[in-house]
């Protein structure tokens, strides 16, 4: 399908902090745009990328979304210079670099794989860019690189090696390493996936704020919808080597335009649905459809967990089968008749006598409806 | 910016502790006893000889303070010392670039080269030694009289023959490829020098400043057992005739046996010496790696 056009829901909030120092002379240099042009890579029968289009403005931070081999690290690297596709243009700012190497693209980039360059320490780590560029003397490559580790909040450990860090604090080096020469395009791919989880909240939150510290184009890849759905202006979904769908979060997740967005982003339970004359009815209960109607024929409602209500109820058809709780919500796992099961969330504090085995009432939310058409959806 | 970020994941796990099976630490140590003896009684009965004085009684360093005015001894061991730098550095720019290039841009002729890397020890000595002397007997009247006859003799030249440094690279490669290969495996190679070509470098800059630190322990590895391997190869030298290191300790073995196991019990702690060096970098690398 053809992508959503690229307009960002989100404009950078101006002058979050104080620019000071590093961040001040990177605010100098405003974000540029990037833009796949029907991008196409094959490896051998594998086609990663199948003429990918994408406009990212400058200064937005978009983050690609999808499940492993959709194509989103190659449209990353791609975009890096590090994979040349077989067809289709990279532009940045409007100039063509699809044969520039990757040396002389002006970007910067967040590896996966921790990537500090073991016989450095931090500080020549993140001064390693401006010494292949030459620029500056020495004591002003080692000012610089103190300014951006205070910016990342690591000044201290300036003089250390990279194995006498943990593994959040070498990625941050990585992050003020890549922004040390001021580039152009700041790539993340999958920066986070190595940290354990408390970490990862506290460096993507810490991400998002430089970025809009510093106004830096941003290109972030990940296979954890939170952290997309958490910091992005905007959320390219990908599946084999296309762009399903790229949107805001908050669009993404209300109105996906197809079965596998919806799927793969957030939870969505999938009810056997019958279309009526605009319509649908689903749970014993008719709403207005969301969006475009499928064909007809077979259909299914696609329910948040947060759009269906439920009731104990002792004539109810359905049966608590788990309860989770995860503080101000509770998820509830339903058993309905001819063998469906929905997930339901309910707030925690009304949810006291909905235990496992209890009989319920499961009807959907007075909303719109998403409705798909009744064909198998591929594992996320 | 106001604040930045604390205590992210600043604390390393414990290393977990596995309890042993019981009776496996009395095997371990049954073990050790039997390679113990294996290997420490020649050497102690080497060490014995050398140093007992057969005409006074007594003990006696005196074969070991004779060892570098013996004749012969300088010249053979500073040529074997030779020959081992040449090679250490012929095989070094021979194999780096190869199994770098492997690694970032043909990982699918890993096997191939894996097999190529491993004839030097499927190939007995022997059989190598006699068809490089063929060669050299054949190749100069073949060729008499043009500069292909004179590079063979040039080979030849015994203070510094060139042809012992070419046979012991193909001797080395196995080793030179095995310890240069496990370092780029574990170095993260690709990343390091993807970042650093992210960063602006060219990759002569990104083989000098970032490829080569990151295989220091390796590249140490790799020397070591070159170094090893020229200091202790004796068929090859010998079949040549020339003079190295190895055949001179045979020689002298003849006239004064003495001052030749003193020399090869030298011989061997120094390898040994090399090798817990190799260990010791390798367990430090593990280290830095954890």
């Amino acid at each position: 399908m053809t992508a959503v056009p690229s307009t960002p829901s989100t404009a950078p909030p101006p002058d979050l902090h104080p620019d000071v120092g590093a961040a001040a002379a990177l605010r100098q240099q405003p974000g540029v745009g990037v833009r796949l042009e029907d991008l196409t890579r094959r490896y051998g029968s594998v086609l990663a990328l199948d003429g990918l289009d994408l406009d990212i403005a400058g200064g937005e931070f978009l983050a690609l979304l999808g499940p492993s081999g959709c194509g989103k690290t190659t449209a990353l690297r791609a975009i890096a210079g590090f994979e040349r596709p077989d067809s289709g243009r990279v532009l940045l700012g409007g100039d063509d670099v699809t044969a520039v190497p990757a040396s002389k693209r002006d970007m910067g980039m967040v590896f996966q794989a921790y990537s500090l360059f073991p016989n450095l320490t931090v500080a020549d780590n993140v001064a390693f860019g401006l010494r292949v560029r030459r620029r500056g003397s020495r004591a002003d490559r080692r000012r610089r690189a103190e300014e951006l580790l205070e910016l990342v909040g690591l000044a201290d450990r300036a003089g250390r090696y990279p194995h006498q860090l943990s593994g959040g604090q070498q990625q941050r080096v990585a992050l003020a390493r890549a922004l040390a020469v001021e580039p152009r395009v700041l790539l993340l791919d999958e920066p986070l996936s190595a940290l354990d989880a408390q970490v990862r909240v506290q460096l993507r939150e810490e991400i998002r704020r430089l970025q809009l510290e510093l106004g830096i184009t941003t290109v972030f890849v990940t296979h954890d919808q939170a952290e997309a759905l958490s910091v992005a202006d905007r959320v390219g979904v990908m599946r084999s080597g296309r762009l399903e769908q790229v949107a805001s979060p908050d669009e993404l997740y209300e109105r996906p335009a197809t079965a596998f967005v919806a799927q793969f982003v957030g939870t969505m339970n999938r009810i056997p649905a019958t279309l009526g004359d605009g319509d649908v009815e689903f749970l014993g209960v008719r709403r207005e459809i969301l969006g475009a109607a499928p064909p007809p024929g077979a259909a299914i409602a696609l329910v948040r967990p947060e759009g269906l209500l439920v009731e104990a109820d002792p004539r109810g058809a359905g049966r608590v089968v788990t309860r989770t709780f995860s503080g101000a919500t509770t998820r509830l796992a339903v058993a309905l008749p001819d063998g469906l099961e929905v997930r339901i969330d309910v707030a925690s504090v009304d949810s006291q006598e909905l235990t496992p085995g209890t009989p319920v009432t499961v009807t959907p939310a007075e909303r719109p409806a998403l409705v798909a058409a009744a064909e198998p959806v591929e594992e996320a | 910016m106001t604040g930045g970020m604390t205590g992210a994941g600043s604390v390393a796990p414990e290393t977990p502790v596995r309890a042993g099976r019981r009776g496996s630490g009395r095997w371990r140590w049954g073990v050790f006893a039997v390679l113990g003896v294996y290997f420490l009684v020649p050497l102690g009965a080497s060490i014995w000889y050398t140093i007992r004085d057969r005409r006074e009684g007594g003990i006696t360093l005196e074969p070991y303070t004779r060892i570098p005015g013996a004749e012969g001894f300088a010249e053979a061991f500073g040529r074997s010392l030779l020959l081992a730098s040449l090679t250490v550095v012929i095989a070094l720019a021979l194999v780096l670039p190869v199994v770098v290039l492997v690694e970032l841009r043909l990982p699918r002729l890993r096997t191939t080269v894996e097999l190529i890397t491993l004839l030097p020890l499927m190939l007995p000595p022997i059989a190598l030694v006699v068809g490089v002397r063929s060669v050299l007997a054949w190749a100069p009247d073949h060729f008499l009289d043009t500069p292909v006859a004179e590079f063979m003799f040039a080979l030849q030249e015994p203070e510094l023959p060139w042809i012992l440094v070419l046979v012991y690279v193909v001797l080395a490669m196995p080793f030179v490829y095995r310890a240069l290969d496990a370092g780029v495996r574990g170095a993260g190679l690709r990343t390091l020098t993807e970042a650093a070509r992210n960063l602006g470098a060219s990759w002569p800059r990104v083989m000098l400043w970032v490829v080569l630190p990151a295989l220091r322990t390796s590249l140490l590895n790799a020397a070591f057992l070159t170094v090893a391997l020229v200091l202790g190869e004796f068929t090859v030298a010998n079949i040549l005739g020339f003079q190295t290191f190895p055949t001179w300790i045979v020689t002298a073995a003849g006239a004064e046996p003495q001052l030749s196991v003193a020399v090869s019990v030298l011989s061997l702690l120094l390898t040994w010496g090399l090798l817990l060096l190799i260990s010791a970098l390798d367990r430090r690398r593990r280290e830095d790696l954890a």
